[in-house]
């Protein structure tokens, strides 16, 4: 329940910050996706129950603040959560380059499945400049999620703290 | 000598010693012996006076009266950081109405009603083209209502909630409408590009559309009013079946820049909003 608290108060502020901050900081074209970040950190740090309730959520929100078709993130969000938390479970995913993989995987698979969801749509020139603006993208996403996941755990030991949880 | 007698020598002397200087001395512009001896006499001594008169007075004024000159400093530059900020704040109104003063002419040329709003947020993500403004079902905004500036069409309206919608722009390649190109009278559908920008599609093999011909919505897709500009094209080339045109579209609108739009609340389509035809109405 504390957890939830936590992860769902971090979200709210992260989709905030998206839609407004964000708004004056990046181009569209190179918005870091921070709620990618945030699901990758819960799926190292959160038990099953919470994570995969608080990505799919996550999704949502973003499905309801962006233009993306009912239901796309909170799929893409919950497949992130059990696929890092499974990989971790197996492989020790909790290093800097493991982070950065995650949240970089992360981001293709969005993109992946934004460009298909366009093309099953209909008809969309896919560009030259479009696999170049998903690499931008995925690279942005990491270079922030190396600030924010070390501030997240930050956080997060305070607010263990702050409550006196175990 | 007498005391009385020796007085009166020495005062006769001294009177005498001035009448002899009185009378000896030149006319003004000269100067006699005697001037010129006081003068060379007190001349260094009032030189040294005055230069160190001078010393003290800067060390004075260099030092002990700034104490004043800082306050007086401080003050001064509260004002011009508080000038600075009325400056900003009358040139961000000014701004404003200006922005206002043009939407306001756009909504006169209108014939259904419209609503001024705000932008206040961007697509969470960024892998599609849309905005939020502060309008929303309690103002009367409902989805597929067309959002416009008076440099042209921004997109429509695809969620409203109480309080706010979100805008599909132009750009994004979910985005449709019906457009001409203005000088050839020739059809097409207008979409937004993953490149950026948009494209028209389906114009016909016979079109003689050039680089730089104005595209403008047709006014037959029953969303959005007649003759509002959406670009101009960039470049003509075949579709990829071979069977029609397709146009590179410039957007007439800049979309990081945009603050306020206008919706538009009817969804009739077909009226002619170009300039000029406001007064035949």
């Amino acid at each position: 329940m504390k957890d939830g608290v936590f992860i769902f108060a971090a979200g709210m502020i992260v989709l905030v910050a998206q839609i407004t901050l964000f708004r004056i900081l990046f181009p569209a074209t190179c918005k870091p996706d921070l709620a990618a970040v945030l699901v990758v950190w819960s799926a190292l740090r959160l038990s099953a129950a919470v994570g995969i309730m608080f990505a799919f959520s996550m999704g949502l929100g973003i499905d309801l603040t962006s233009g993306a078709p009912m239901g796309l993130f909170s799929l893409v969000y919950s497949v992130v959560f059990v696929t890092c938390g499974y990989v971790n479970s197996t492989v020790d995913v909790d290093t800097h380059t493991g982070r950065a993989a995650a949240v970089f995987g992360t981001i293709l698979l969005a993109a992946a499945m934004v460009l298909f969801m366009r093309w099953v749509a209909g008809a969309v020139g896919f560009g030259s400049s479009v696999a170049w603006h998903v690499m931008l993208r995925s690279v942005i996403t990491c270079a922030v999620a190396l600030f924010l996941l070390p501030g997240l755990d930050r956080a997060w030991a305070g607010y263990h703290r702050l409550l006196g949880v175990r | 000598m007498p005391r009385s007698v020796r007085d009166v020598a020495i005062i006769l002397i001294f009177i005498g010693g001035g009448l002899v200087i009185l009378f000896s001395s030149p006319k003004p512009p000269e100067s006699g012996p005697v001037t010129r001896f006081i003068y060379s006499v007190t001349g260094p001594a009032q030189e040294a006076i005055t230069g160190a008169f001078a010393r003290v007075n800067g060390v004075w004024q260099s030092y002990v009266a700034l104490v004043g000159i800082r306050e007086e400093n401080r003050q001064l530059k509260e004002e011009i950081r508080r000038l600075k900020h009325e400056k900003t704040a009358l040139m961000g109104e000014e701004s404003e109405n200006r922005r206002l003063r043009k939407l306001l002419n756009l909504k006169h040329r209108h014939e259904f009603p419209s609503l001024v709003a705000q932008v206040i947020g961007e697509d969470a993500v960024g892998w599609y083209r849309t905005f939020f403004i502060n309008r929303g079902s309690d103002d009367g905004v409902q989805a597929d209502m067309a959002v416009t500036v008076p440099e042209g069409l921004v997109g429509r309206v695809v969620r409203s909630a109480s309080e706010m919608s979100q805008v599909l722009l132009v750009v994004d390649p979910s985005f449709s409408a019906d457009c001409r190109i203005s000088r050839t009278r020739d059809r097409g559908v207008i979409s937004g590009s993953l490149d950026g920008g948009c494209v028209l599609r389906y114009i016909s093999l016979k079109s003689d559309a050039k680089p730089g011909d104005t595209v403008m919505t047709s006014g037959l897709d029953g969303i959005f009013p007649r003759g509002l500009a959406v670009g101009a094209v960039e470049a003509v080339r075949k579709g990829d079946q071979g069977l029609f045109l397709e146009a590179q579209v410039m957007p007439a609108v800049n979309f990081r820049e945009i603050e306020d739009v206008l919706v538009m609340l009817g969804k009739q389509g077909g009226f002619d909003i170009r300039p000029g035809l406001e007064g035949k109405r």
